[in-house]
């Protein structure tokens, strides 16, 4: 026990340095696991030295350049941690190295340790600032370079020299854009930005397993039903979660609505078919971005108008993504000119969706987008989806009925809004319900609902009857 | 440890920019790039310039494209870049082209493109006229929903110098609109910053000034609008504008008035002199602009419509009415300079030349935005017997709007998103007397892939004879300064 105890004390550097590191990576690894993804989709590092030169300029341009060449990596699984993980634990032990010259070894430990933490937790309350880090670990470098000089005359000066260095090249120490002074972890936040982060990803069952302690919010509400939707299930599980009238079927595109709402509206927009409010959408959203230049949107930005057949405005995007490293290969698969067949028909697919007659909205008109994308293409099922949902949740029944075809759809919920329909008509008959489709079954299961309403929360027939009651 | 750390990341970054890096030779990011046997980007072939332009920078945008020689050539003078990128130094361009107005350089190009040499010449016409050396602009995404670290900027288009006039930075992200000059002075100017701490900055003969323009019963505070010659007035429309949606893909975006009129704002007095024959409820007033002699109003009126259903028969006339400079009244009485309705299109950004001899506006099939149309074209009314043409032999295939005048009148600016289709960006025209125009050319560059990465409009791209002299210090005190009120005048 005491030779393990002398053994801690002797090594505690080394322990401090392994504790470190693992506690950061683990941290963003588990606790905090799309707050980088969430970065790397904002930013765009791109190969080209014009480029650089263009972007990278005046004070801080290193320190910018830096952050956004690590922060393309963190799109790969566990490399974002493990980077911001020896980011943070380089600072500790170079806060350790100047601070040992002065003070002693616990002392300095400590300091270190402090400095560690603080630069660890300030970043955790919002958006991760890679650049932050890195300045802060540039400026410790170049105290712990001017301290290599033997004599103090010559320490100043190369501490002078350095500070102007670094001011030029990393920027000021401390600036308001680099945040609060202090963070603590909000693992919510990080939730949603993970569903934000899926939805662009499309790994649908992921934004249902995330939005599920949070399906009180619109955001999160809106985001399993994309996920539905997108699974087909819209008309099966849209009742799964209590829902709150049709403001989280389709979120709209408006200046009253929130950045990030906004740019998470343009997700459903756009596998709709609706290009010209995802586009809005994503250029929203690339005003957001530390650079507006998020890869993101310019990823979103290319499909838009490669679907909406405006090429040069999608060339434009793709020789963006050409020369960068992670979005290359997809860029140069889409380039008109160098597309494969496979591509090709997919794109044909996607301008299927398109609407083929014009009018101006604001993105209210819910009903008259659908309509109008459903006419250009009735075999979209998602927009005929959104259409009876649409329907639905705002009690339109006679609607629905005009916009329901029997068979074409499945949904149960679907058909427990016929056969509430057809009550209110007097007209709730076995034969009628047959001829939409409805089998004995449901309408038996109608019966039970009546009985004992709260066993059958996840029908359209309970959603009907607490609107009643809230007219009573 | 740390020199370890440091021997071995250092090496990994220099290897991951070097061996991933610089994948330019591959794709071009030209996207209306020159015809003839070599393509270039930006396109200055066969352009017309002015002799005090900043150099003419571009470069080869073809796909295998790998060496390049470009030789230019003025008499007897010649100079050769050799590279794919024609990047001037500019004390080089500048004694190249000084003393060869009204003059042709004659360029030769050979490039290797797939191994094969291909040769190329064109000709870039240095013209007799100079123009205004300043170039004024707002930077902004194309969104017109919302904004974000928006800028106003000034260019020295003989150079590459910008200067930051107004920023996000200073005034806590603030909205702000596009700087327009009065006449074309660098002493005479004007933009808005807009939010609560938000006015109008006049700058007047150098002194700087926030201004609330806006009074009791007006529909908003002014939005476009143009200042008199005298300094004393401007005038101004007030918009309700509200940005949709297009359904169809690729038509992208529409703004409206739901509701607009004129005013004027007497800048001795502090005074908005709004007038009932213009505040009418079944007319859209907008775009008002002074003629060069400040004696008249030009604006462009349409019947109301219900919008946004009825859009597409928004028709906008251009009309002209006398301005009273004792008073600031405009008449009632006024000239139709171009139907709406007669020439089944819609007119918008009426703007005359400094001369007297012009009046140019955009034309698009309908509306008041005509941004994403792209069949709006530029048209030129002489102002001596109104005859009018539309300027199809400089349009391109997207939009041509908010031009500016050169203050010699012989060469004017417009906004275009000829090419990509989303970005504008500011293209030069040479007018000569007679109305005949010349290819237009793009805002020269310092890097000739600038526009490839540029992902913001330049919005409302305005000349000035002078600098303005504004900077984000005097953006950044107008701010945090109080605002002057305007009272509606009796």
């Amino acid at each position: 026990m005491k030779s393990l105890k002398e053994y801690i004390i002797r090594n505690i550097s080394r322990i401090a340095v392994i504790m470190s590191f693992l506690t950061a990576y683990g941290f963003f690894q588990f606790a905090y696991p799309y707050h980088l993804i969430r970065r790397e989709q904002m930013n765009l590092f791109i190969y080209d030295w014009d480029y650089i030169r263009q972007t990278y300029h005046g004070t801080g341009w290193l320190a910018s350049f830096v952050s956004d060449f690590l922060e393309q990596f963190f799109q790969l699984p566990a490399i974002g941690p493990i980077i911001i993980a020896l980011l943070l634990t380089a600072i500790g032990i170079i806060t350790d190295r100047i601070c040992i010259k002065f003070l002693g070894k616990w002392p300095s430990l400590a300091i270190a340790a402090v400095i560690f933490v603080w630069s660890f937790m300030r970043e955790t309350g919002n958006l991760y600032i890679t650049r932050y880090t890195v300045a802060i670990l540039f400026y410790l470098s170049l105290i712990s370079a001017a301290l290599l000089f033997k004599r103090n005359s010559l320490k100043i000066i190369a501490g002078a020299l350095f500070l102007i260095i670094g001011i030029w090249a990393i920027g000021a120490p401390f600036h308001k854009h680099y945040g609060k002074p202090w963070g603590t972890p909000r693992i919510e936040y990080d939730r949603v930005i993970g569903l934000d982060a899926e939805v662009a990803r499309e790994h649908w069952d992921k934004v249902l397993k995330l939005s599920k302690k949070d399906l009180h919010m619109v955001e999160a509400s809106y985001c399993y039903n994309l996920a539905q939707a997108m699974k087909g299930n819209l008309g099966q599980k849209l009742f799964n979660h209590s829902q709150n009238g049709d403001a989280t079927l389709l979120l709209r595109v408006a200046p009253d609505q929130t950045i990030f709402t906004n740019s998470l509206a343009g997700e459903a927009w756009f596998h709709l078919g609706a290009m010209t409010i995802a586009e809005q959408s994503a250029i929203i959203a690339l005003q957001a971005s530390p650079k507006h230049t998020g890869a993101r949107y310019i990823v979103r930005l290319a499909q838009v108008n490669l679907i909406s057949g405006e090429t040069a405005t999608a060339q434009k995007y793709l020789s963006m993504l050409s020369k960068t490293l992670f979005y290359r290969k997809w860029a140069k698969s889409m380039m008109p000119g160098s597309q494969s067949e496979t591509t090709r028909i997919q794109l044909m697919e996607e301008r299927f969706k398109l609407a083929r007659t014009d009018f101006v909205h604001h993105t209210y008109e819910t009903r008259a987008i659908l309509t109008g994308l459903l006419e250009a293409n009735p075999n979209n099922m998602l927009a005929r989806n959104y259409l009876l949902c649409y329907d639905l949740m705002r009690y339109d029944l006679e609607q629905f009925i005009e916009d329901y075809t029997p068979g074409m759809i499945k949904g149960h919920i679907y058909h427990e809004a016929v056969l509430i329909w057809l009550s209110q008509h007097h007209n709730l008959s076995e034969q009628n319900a047959a001829r939409f489709g409805i089998d004995e079954a449901t309408a038996s299961r109608m019966q039970r609902f009546f009985r004992n309403p709260d066993n059958y929360k996840d029908t359209y027939w309970y959603y009907y009857m607490n609107a009643l009651e809230e007219d009573q | 440890m740390i020199r370890n750390i440091f021997k071995k990341i250092l090496p990994a970054l220099a290897f991951c920019i070097t061996v991933s890096g610089c994948y330019r030779q591959g794709i071009t990011t030209a996207t209306d790039g020159s015809k003839g046997p070599l393509v270039i980007y930006p396109d200055y072939k066969e352009v017309t310039i002015p002799t005090n332009i900043a150099p003419l920078n571009f470069h080869y945008a073809m796909k295998g494209v790998t060496k390049a020689v470009t030789t230019f050539t003025i008499g007897n003078e010649s100079v050769t870049i050799k590279g794919l990128k024609v990047e001037w130094n500019l004390r080089k361009w500048k004694s190249f082209i000084s003393g060869a107005a009204g003059q042709t350089v004659m360029v030769d190009a050979v490039a290797t493109v797939n191994g094969k040499e291909i040769k190329d010449k064109w000709t870039i016409y240095i013209s007799n006229d100079e123009i205004d050396g300043y170039l004024t602009y707002r930077l902004i995404e194309p969104s017109y929903q919302m904004y974000n670290e928006v800028s106003i900027m000034e260019r020295c288009i003989e150079d590459f110098k910008e200067t930051v006039i107004c920023d996000y930075k200073h005034t806590d992200n603030s909205c702000m609109n596009c700087h327009i000059h009065g006449q074309q002075r660098g002493d005479l100017s004007m933009y808005y910053i807009r939010g609560p701490r938000g006015g109008a900055i006049l700058n007047r003969d150098g002194k700087l000034r926030k201004l609330t323009l806006n009074a009791p019963g007006m529909l908003s505070g002014t939005v476009y609008g143009e200042i008199h010659p005298s300094g004393r007035f401007g005038v101004f429309s007030t918009n309700i504008i509200l940005p949709s949606f297009h359904a169809m893909a690729g038509k992208r975006m529409e703004v409206y008035d739901s509701q607009s009129d004129l005013t004027v704002a007497d800048f001795d007095n502090n005074k908005m002199i709004n007038l009932p024959h213009i505040a009418r409820d079944d007319k859209f007033e907008t775009f008002p602009c002074f003629s060069a002699d400040g004696e008249s109003v030009f604006y462009c009126i349409s019947d109301t419509q219900s919008l946004p259903k009825n859009i597409e028969k928004v028709r906008y006339a251009i009309v002209r009415a006398d301005f009273d400079v004792s008073n600031g009244h405009i008449s009632e009485q006024v000239d139709t300079m171009w139907s709406g309705y007669a020439n089944n299109a819609s007119a918008c950004h009426p703007k005359a030349s400094p001369d007297g001899r012009w009046l140019m506006f955009t034309v698009a099939d309908y509306g008041t935005f005509p941004l994403f149309h792209t069949e709006c074209t530029l048209y030129l009314i002489d102002l001596k017997n109104g005859q009018g043409k539309a300027l199809t032999g400089i349009k391109g295939d997207k939009s041509d709007t908010y031009h500016s005048w050169s203050s010699n009148s012989r060469w004017f600016v417009f906004a275009s998103k000829r090419g990509d289709g989303q970005y504008g960006k500011p293209y030069f025209c040479h007018i000569d007397e007679n109305g005949n125009l010349t290819k237009p050319f793009v805002l020269p560059q310092k890097r000739s892939r600038f526009y490839g990465y540029n992902l913001k409009s330049f919005n409302v791209p305005d000349l000035g004879n002078a600098s303005t002299g504004m900077t984000i210090r005097d953006a950044h005190r107008m701010f945090k300064s109080p605002s002057e009120k305007f009272t509606q005048a009796e």
